[in-house]
């Protein structure tokens, strides 16, 4: 929608317009460029912007160094496949079965499944870490999963979806043979591919982040995601060393980041379409 | 032909029943079971009988990190709304093309970075002798002298406010682009100005996808650790950093499932919220 007049008053406020722009993406954008800078530069610059500053990857080296990155990273990968993979599977089809079939207390169960949006994880951190003991889970990741696998989230944005893909075309696939799982994965999954992609984005993205809950169920390397890693950084025996911190910082958020930059036209077209409203 | 409405009503029921059954033992073991414990233990005495002792500790412990979260949370909470209403506002009435370009590629990035990160990076931003304030003293708008520490309050809410925005302005973007753009464009061959058509034609028409945003954004706020851990430890600070010290410290179960049970009464009415726009928005599609 454009309402251009041509008038040297309307090229001013377009020149103030794209300033005030550059000036308040600038501001949004400053934290983030900031990290950058700190985390490329050595530490005598970490809070002096001095444009011919050298260039340096040496903050990452030592970063690297000063904890098991790599070992982290495959930690939170495997961590968030595992998650994705379950809630897909899982979501799928109790959004199916809320959908489209009538069965008893279906109303009760899905209030039941409501309920855990309104429950923050925090509330269950304590009695779930006693679980995971007695599964003998701990210090898993495994453990760092499970909770997560029957997202009422995911079931809830499915189901929605779900209901809007017309009967009919459930009863052609019917009339034509097909089981209840064979109507799931050829009329309904294929429909619900935007809200898949907007859901696995959202998960991963949350997953990544984590924080809380793998902090208490893990204790040792082998399980440890990034976030927790990174919490090592934050002590005060550690001393500040900002410049290693934010290539930590860096390294953490970096996957996510590119995926963001390489995907983001997909990422918000699937949200918009995904209706995640 | 057998339709849906012919369907054997028997088999169906088995058949949703099964397709529930693995995520429902997963919500049994890990949702239902534990939040039923969570409330018996704070509500528990030692010798086992009932008690609200550990919700009076929690107050009596707790009250002003109560109080302090919420204020967090809620100016938090208007301050994304604010930000996510100029923004999208913008990026729909927007007259210049480069402006809206440069401010949509911008206001994203902070969607992709955890809250653990957020948190670090603010903490060194927002220090005394942090990245801002030299910035502040470079270009001549503060003292030396004046500079003073943002990890506070004021660092929370900051934290949460970048991180939080974006997905709001997300929301609610779309939502706008999906208006009908006679009234907008009636409304501007009239001469009303950008702002005007913004509160009183757009607004009021994604008001509930607004609302939507903020409650979701308010649940998460709620249930951050990284943040106020990060920026501002120390007493006044939120609830989350309280359960993590009475379990870390003192293995306090009980006050910390009651200071948990009192933060769900915090989000239960905001994802009550949530709930009931989208059942309703789906029972009239």
């Amino acid at each position: 929608m454009s309402f251009v007049h041509s008038s040297p008053r309307v090229y001013l406020g377009h020149g103030l317009e794209t300033a005030g722009a550059w000036l308040l993406g600038a501001l949004w954008i400053l934290p983030l460029a900031y990290a950058i800078w700190t985390a490329f530069h050595p530490g005598e610059y970490s809070t002096h912007f001095v444009p011919t500053a050298p260039l340096t990857l040496d903050n990452f080296g030592r970063a690297w160094a000063a904890a098991p990155f790599a070992r982290y990273f495959l930690n939170t990968m495997l961590l968030c496949a595992m998650i994705l993979a379950a809630q897909l599977v899982l979501c799928t089809l109790a959004a199916y079965a809320f959908a489209r079939f009538v069965f008893p207390g279906r109303n009760l169960l899905f209030a039941l499944v409501l309920l855990q949006l309104m429950v923050m994880p925090d509330v269950l951190i304590v009695e779930n870490y006693r679980t995971m003991g007695a599964l003998g889970l701990r210090d898993t990741i495994v453990a760092i999963a499970l909770p997560y696998m029957a997202s009422a989230f995911g079931i809830f944005l499915l189901r929605q979806t779900f209901k809007t893909v017309p009967k009919e075309l459930d009863e052609a696939a019917r009339v034509e043979g097909c089981t209840p799982l064979q109507v799931l994965w050829k009329v309904y999954v294929p429909l619900a591919r935007p809200v898949y992609l907007a859901y696995a984005l959202v998960s991963v993205s949350f997953h990544w982040n984590n924080f809380l809950w793998p902090l208490i169920i893990t204790n040792s390397v082998e399980s440890r995601p990034l976030t927790v890693g990174l919490q090592v950084f934050s002590a005060t025996d550690q001393g500040i060393d900002w410049s290693i911190i934010t290539a930590a910082t860096l390294l953490t958020s970096a996957p996510l980041l590119i995926a963001f930059l390489l995907f983001q036209r997909q990422f918000v077209l699937s949200f918009m379409r995904a209706g995640i409203k | 032909m057998k339709s849906i409405a012919t369907r054997d009503p028997i088999a169906d029921r088995w058949v949703g029943l099964a397709l529930l059954a693995p995520a429902l033992a997963v919500i049994l073991v890990f949702f239902v079971a534990p939040l039923a414990m969570s409330a018996v233990v704070a509500f528990r005495r030692k010798d086992g009988g009932l008690t609200l002792e550990h919700f009076a500790k929690s107050f009596d412990l707790y009250t002003t990190d109560l109080l302090f979260t919420l204020a967090i949370v809620l100016a938090s909470t208007i301050l994304i709304g604010l930000v996510a209403i100029a923004i999208a506002g913008y990026l729909t009435l927007g007259e210049n093309p480069r402006a809206v370009a440069i401010l949509r590629w911008l206001y994203r990035w902070p969607l992709f970075i955890p809250f653990v990160v957020a948190g670090q990076v603010m903490r060194t931003f927002l220090a005394k002798n942090g990245m801002l304030n030299h910035v502040l003293i470079g270009t001549g708008l503060i003292e030396p002298l004046s500079a003073q520490s943002l990890l506070d309050w004021r660092g929370i809410v900051i934290a949460f406010v970048w991180k939080q925005a974006p997905f709001v302005t997300l929301l609610l973007a779309g939502a706008m682009a999906s208006i009908e753009t006679q009234h907008i464009e009636a409304a501007r061959n009239l001469g009303a100005r950008r702002l005007r058509v913004l509160i009183d034609i757009i607004l009021p028409q994604v008001r509930g996808t607004l609302l939507v945003g903020l409650v979701l954004s308010f649940v998460t706020m709620l249930s951050v650790l990284s943040v106020p851990l990060m920026i501002n430890p120390n007493s006044p600070t939120m609830m989350t950093v309280d359960v993590a010290y009475r379990i870390n410290t003192f293995g306090d179960y009980a006050v910390a499932n009651a200071l948990c049970l009192l933060s769900l009464i915090l989000a239960a009415g905001g994802a009550w919220f949530y709930l009931h726009h989208a059942v309703e928005k789906v029972e009239h599609a």
